[in-house]
């Protein structure tokens, strides 16, 4: 019987997943809706079904997410699903959150009109206040943190294929730029992502990361594992041990290769080119345009200012190398 | 605010609470005898509206006119049709879980609009004031105060002062209080509660029907509008308590108020301030201002 489920379960993902090859553009957005719809409906059954819960406020949330959606996009170029929709999931949780504390000192039939008034409050509010100006995402701060987990995960846990797993995570350092970059863009134009600052973004994180998990690893190599034991032995939970013990144990490789991947970054040019469309350039395309037409003093000038600047960082880099000893947090 | 303008919204928001106060008694009334959470309650006011509307050039051709002559037709359908849905459907509800209650009252809201919108179509109309109650009373120099608003609060009142007679002075009253207290002891005393029950439903939607009817000239006549009304129903039920019509009448004058000046004072959070005093009311008091027994 379980395998049966199994099966049919597994049939229906890969019928879903091979639908686009087959439906049109109408069929493809109406299998869109109807899963949309599907979740929304198993967001009811979570409660109704779950917790006997009857919230006749739910498509307020639904609503929030949809405006949250809106108001988040930037106005230049497509926001990335990564951070977009985390935050419309916190924006409708956060109304949940103060409604259901609201509502939950209710019970039974109490509970139905509460939500359903405020579903209706939640409507007023977008419906009769201005909330224009969308905010712009900014996410380039998370691009070393993001490289330093992936390195903690791949060194200091259990993770499956570990192996296999580092391989990926180093290929963009072993591939060749020109590859990297025709891959990306190939990728760009089959997910029809618009060429743009966003997609520079994006691609100079991807192998950005690489570079900052090489470094934290290296580092990494050579950690106390037994601090990271007694950080647990004596209570500490898996986050707290990240934030206290390995996060500042860790701080000057982190720093180090935040400023290796910021000299990479400034310097690149091939993937760059390739990932960059039309209103967004970075100094090194600038530089290449203007060098086309011939050198003149501004491109002299703007060399040596990038030189002081990568001079300045290595400088920088060296000064916070000196490893930090773990009795100096411990104690 | 001068006070001549802080008197005519002191009239609007008690000719408001008063009306809001008429459809959630009704509510209150079904939540709190029979135990059935009913929102296809707002409907019964949107077919009262909808009657106002189109059942007066009917009356005035069979029966020569006049407004009373449309209320009481009006109110005899009221009564009729909360006779049949309560045989039909309500009846089955009593015994059954919140859900289902829900669902199926749901379910009315549906088919009410539809046939809504068959029988009358979506457009929103204006319903005229009787003649005889078309005039203002002059207030001040300047301002002017129309006659059918005060009429609106006259009825509210006299239904409400009805109601609270009918339930703690008469027989009737008597035998309605004791089978929401206990069913079976009311039905081994002899009393015949179904038929009770169908009375104190079908008077119900009678009550809502009559506020909708009364409405119209003053709120015009629209599509949705029943949903509209439920929802600060609901927020009038909470704030007074369940099944309390002293509570319902305190909450709806409260809403009337904050709702009427909201509007003139904060015009842009005027649809907001409602359900922050709820929420404000659910901090202090989860139960409601008077819960009933």
């Amino acid at each position: 019987m379980k395998t049966s489920k199994f099966f049919f379960v597994a049939a229906a993902f890969l019928l879903l997943a091979l639908w686009p090859l087959m439906a049109g553009q109408y069929g493809v957005d109406l299998v869109t809706k109807i899963m949309v719809f599907a979740i929304f409906a198993l967001s009811l059954e979570l409660l109704v079904g779950s917790t006997g819960l009857v919230c006749f406020g739910q498509a307020a949330f639904f609503g929030i997410g949809a405006y949250a959606t809106v108001l988040l996009t930037p106005q230049d170029g497509a926001p990335s699903l990564l951070w977009l929709l985390p935050a419309c999931v916190l924006a409708a949780a956060f109304y949940a959150l103060l409604v259901g504390a609201l509502s939950l000192r209710t019970k039974g039939v109490y509970f139905i009109m509460v939500t359903l008034a405020f579903a209706q409050m939640a409507y007023y509010v977008v419906h009769d206040t201005p909330l224009g100006g969308g905010t712009d995402g900014i996410y380039l701060m998370a691009k070393p943190v993001l490289g330093t987990l992936l390195a903690i995960g791949i060194e200091l846990y259990r993770v499956h294929a570990r192996g296999a797993m580092a391989a990926l995570v180093y290929a963009p350092i072993i591939l060749p730029d020109i590859v990297m970059a025709i891959t990306t863009l190939a990728l760009y134009v089959t997910i029809h992502l618009p060429l743009g600052r966003t997609s520079i973004v994006l691609a100079h994180i991807v192998f950005q990361t690489s570079f900052v998990a090489l470094v934290v690893r290296g580092r990494l190599q050579g950690f106390p594992a037994g601090v990271i034991e007694a950080a647990r032995d004596l209570g500490a939970s898996q986050l707290q041990t990240l934030r206290r013990v390995i996060l500042p144990l860790l701080a000057p490789g982190i720093v180090t290769a935040a400023l290796i991947a910021f000299a990479l970054s400034i310097d690149d040019f091939v993937i760059t080119y390739f990932t960059a469309g039309a209103g967004a350039s970075t100094l090194p395309l600038r530089i290449y345009s203007m060098v086309k037409r011939g050198v003149t003093p501004d491109v002299n000038a703007l060399s040596t200012l990038l030189l002081l600047v990568t001079v300045a960082a290595v400088l920088a880099a060296g000064r916070v190398r000196r490893p930090a000893r773990a009795t100096e947090i411990i104690g | 605010m001068d006070l001549t303008t802080f008197l005519i919204q002191c009239l609007n928001a008690l000719q408001y609470g008063l009306l809001l106060f008429l459809v959630a008694s009704g509510l209150t009334l079904i939540f709190g005898i029979m135990g059935v959470i009913n929102l296809a309650h707002g409907s019964f006011y949107m077919i009262g509206a909808y009657m106002a509307y189109a059942l007066a050039p009917i009356v005035g051709g069979t029966f020569g006119g006049g407004f009373f002559a449309t209320l009481l037709v009006g109110l005899v359908l009221a009564v009729l049709l909360g006779y049949v849905l309560e045989w039909a459907f309500f009846s089955y509800l009593y015994e059954r879980d919140h859900l289902q209650q829900v669902l199926m009252t749901y379910g009315l809201i549906l088919v009410f609009e539809e046939l809504r919108s068959l029988l009358v179509g979506d457009d929103v109309h204006g319903v005229q004031a009787p003649e005889f109650l078309a005039g203002t009373l002059p207030l001040g120099e300047l301002m002017t105060y129309p006659v059918y608003r005060l009429f609106i609060s006259g009825v509210c009142l006299v239904l409400a002062l009805a109601m609270y007679f009918v339930f703690t002075r008469t027989r009737l009253g008597m035998m309605i209080r004791a089978g929401s207290s206990n069913r079976e002891m009311v039905l081994s005393l002899g009393i015949d509660i179904k038929f009770l029950y169908r009375v104190v439903f079908a008077a119900g939607v009678a009550i809502a029907v009559l506020a909708g009817m009364i409405a119209a000239p003053v709120s015009s006549v629209y599509p949705g509008m029943g949903n509209t009304v439920l929802i600060i129903c609901f927020v009038v039920v909470v704030i007074g308590g369940i099944g309390s019509i002293r509570g319902a009448l305190l909450a709806a004058l409260l809403i009337g108020v904050v709702d009427t000046f909201g509007k003139v004072l904060l015009p842009q959070a005027s649809g907001v301030l409602v359900y922050v005093l709820m929420a404000l009311i659910l901090l202090w008091k989860p139960d409601g201002l008077f819960k009933a027994g």
